[in-house]
């Protein structure tokens, strides 16, 4: 997989080089991320789009080494500061999780301890890493509480997670990532299980923290007007590998891979008249147990050529700082050659956008004798 | 809310007493027999008017409903009758024997709770590891032995082999002091504890492999915990819901399931003198301590559904 040269190397937080997770499950070999390279520097944020299936979460805990089970194969690198963290000790990566890297789950519901008191939760890794007392650590778990705006905070520590809301188990659940103040910080979806209204204020409250501690921050979303005002980068995935990398402004104004406009498409949002299209995708994501040869979004991508079917695309740098892996990207004479070609031909995920239809199930011989 | 589960509970606990106490008043009612035959010595049977006297002055005469509810009533005041052999009151002879009883029954709880909470959960954190599968094994090997062939091999092993502890009797706490006193009750304890201690071992590793799953596990180890923190801090309470029921049925099936044990090691518990009492067909101390030992396993069940309330705060709304 050819990669960028980061511009300032020696400055990167954060340097993935060909990361792979694989599983071996019983069909074969799942290859949940193949080959995703990125770097973050410190304070940046960096947005991973996708939809469910396409690996992002697996790799927000790749990097973190949170995979847990002998069926699991990493490959490549992941520098964090002057650390190898796939190369390090487990009992190692215990001073680094909760520390220097913190992660916010994405279901509140689950990820708080039921039997646990929000106090202890907040503060007991702060006992352990930065060795406070107890009534230290209570104090510091009022004020994390406090800082992230959850009222009563003195009475709040003596809840259970099942006596706060939603959206209040999720600023505990941020409250915890920050409790060390952490370098970097992997939100994993953090405002998917929540109501919409709430959406925001947890967002904007992430935004906040991070700014006021100078933190990097991963924001996992399938949604990318989640990440629209709020990353300085973004990176969109699809089967396990990076199809389009930009700096947010860059990707939303020049949008290039087929899969990137879908997903904007798919925001109900429209401001761009021009695209009066159906905001669905066609089709599901593939498995990613089976290898396909050729671009893993052609059987749903409207644009797909024979060669799409044929020969993989390589993520390719095509104006500076922005990498996309299409034969025919969008706002290209090819593209609209293509469009006009599959439309002719009649074929189903192009007519799909064009007359608004929904397309559950693409058939996977679309490709070969369909155009 | 709480005080209506617990209010609820407690008419239920009720209604299950009074079930218990007439089941086993009938079932004493039904042995076959005559009492006064038991009572009297053989050459004293010819005579019928002195049996009818007996009879009368015990009160064998009135109806079964008059007799149950006269039982019941009397219980209710902590008046179990009296043996009609020794004369001896019967809630004496529980007061004398209980403490034996209840000291082998925690003494096993104790023992098997200690070994099964560490065993279960290193099996959950390590599964299918070689530990994992030893561990299996020999607990599937402990519940298939009989706690009195264990208490046996026990006996072969610590007396006869190494001469460390006494096989037979019973050194009160008050006469001889602790040591003495657990020297007495270790083997028969740990031949009690051997199938709780399996069962739970295995109960709690199942339990703690499916918490060890929940995304609260991994977003503690997120955080950094130490592994062994995160198993006994925040695992373990999750996975040890089905374990505290089933302790506390094993813990009431131990306060009268010490019988065999007991007469194995000639411990002077309830479990000798319920025997001793179907020997002599002592009618009023079987039905007393057999009501006696199915009321505590009645109570200790109910107190194990409270302790779910302290264990998962999340059922103290419902």
């Amino acid at each position: 997989m050819t990669e960028s040269a980061t511009p300032s190397r020696s400055e990167a937080l954060l340097e993935v080089e060909d990361l792979s997770t694989h599983f071996s499950i019983g069909a074969g070999r799942l290859r949940a991320v193949d080959g995703v390279s990125f770097s973050l520097q410190p304070g940046q944020t960096m947005g991973i789009v996708g939809e469910s299936g396409s690996g992002k979460t697996v790799l927000s805990r790749t990097i973190m080494r949170l995979n847990l089970g002998n069926n699991v194969h990493t490959s490549g690198r992941v520098r964090f500061l002057d650390k190898d963290l796939l190369e390090l000790p487990m009992k190692a990566m215990t001073d680094i999780w909760g520390q220097e890297i913190a992660m916010v789950f994405q279901d509140p519901m689950t990820s708080l301890n039921p039997v646990v008191k929000v106090g202890r939760q907040v503060s007991e890794h702060v006992r352990k890493h930065l060795g406070v007392s107890k009534t230290e650590a209570k104090k510091l778990a009022v004020e994390l509480l406090r800082s992230v705006r959850i009222p009563e905070a003195e009475t709040a520590i003596d809840r259970y997670p099942h006596e706060l809301s939603g959206g209040m188990r999720q600023r505990v659940s941020i409250a915890i990532a920050l409790a060390c103040s952490p370098k970097l910080l992997f939100a994993d979806e953090p405002t998917t299980a929540l109501d919409v209204t709430v959406q925001h204020q947890i967002l904007n409250l992430l935004g906040m923290q991070q700014q006021e501690r100078s933190m990097a921050m991963v924001l996992v979303t399938h949604d990318l007007g989640v990440v629209a005002g709020r990353t300085d980068e973004i990176l969109v995935m699809y089967a396990g590998k990076i199809v389009e990398k930009a700096k947010t402004a860059e990707i939303f104004q020049t949008t290039e891979h087929p899969y990137t406009e879908a997903l904007l498409r798919s925001i109900p949002k429209t401001d761009q008249p021009s695209h009066t299209r159906l905001a669905a995708i066609a089709g599901r994501p593939p498995t990613l147990i089976e290898i396909s040869k050729g671009c893993s979004f052609s059987p749903r991508c409207p644009y797909a050529q024979e060669r799409c079917f044929e020969e993989e695309p390589v993520l390719e740098e095509t104006t500076p700082g922005h990498y996309t892996a299409c034969w025919y990207r969008v706002g290209t004479p090819e593209n609209q050659e293509a469009w006009d070609k599959n439309l002719a031909a009649g074929r189903l995920s192009t007519l799909a956008i064009d007359q608004g239809h929904i397309v559950d199930e693409v058939p996977v011989n679309v490709g070969s004798g369909g155009n | 809310m709480l005080g209506k589960v617990i209010a609820l509970r407690m008419v239920r606990l009720i209604a299950t007493l009074f079930a218990v106490s007439l089941i086993t008043f009938l079932m004493v009612e039904q042995l076959p027999g005559d009492p006064i035959l038991a009572i009297l010595p053989p050459e004293a049977l010819d005579d019928l008017e002195n049996i009818e006297r007996i009879r009368k002055e015990l009160r064998l005469d009135d109806s079964v409903v008059t007799r149950y509810f006269r039982w019941v009533g009397d219980a209710l005041q902590g008046d179990l009758g009296k043996s009609y052999i020794t004369d001896q009151p019967v809630s004496d002879a529980i007061k004398d024997r209980i403490p034996v009883t209840l000291e082998l029954a925690f003494l096993a709880t104790f023992l098997a709770a200690l070994l099964a909470v560490p065993i279960g959960a290193f099996c959950a954190y390590r599964e299918g590891s070689r530990v994992d599968r030893i561990m299996s094994g020999i607990t599937t090997t402990a519940l298939s032995i009989p706690g009195f062939v264990a208490g046996i091999f026990f006996i072969w092993l610590f007396t006869l082999k190494f001469n460390w502890l006494p096989s037979t009797g019973w050194n009160r706490i008050s006469d001889k002091g602790l040591i003495a006193n657990l020297k007495t009750a270790i083997l028969p304890a740990a031949s009690l504890a051997l199938a709780p201690l399996a069962i739970n071992a295995r109960l709690i590793r199942a339990d703690m492999i499916g918490t060890l799953k929940e995304d609260y596990v991994l977003s503690a180890r997120a955080k950094g915990l130490r592994d062994r923190y995160i198993l006994m801090r925040h695992a373990l309470r999750p996975s040890s819901l089905t374990a505290v029921t089933v302790f506390a049925l094993q813990f009431g099936g131990l306060i009268g399931g010490t019988v065999v044990i007991e007469t194995i090691f000639a411990l002077p518990g309830l479990g000798t003198r319920l025997i001793s009492g179907i020997y002599q067909r002592d009618v009023m101390m079987i039905q007393g301590i057999t009501l006696f030992i199915a009321s505590v396993y009645v109570i200790v069940n109910a107190a194990a559904d409270f302790l779910y309330l302290a264990l998962d705060p999340r059922i103290r709304r419902r």
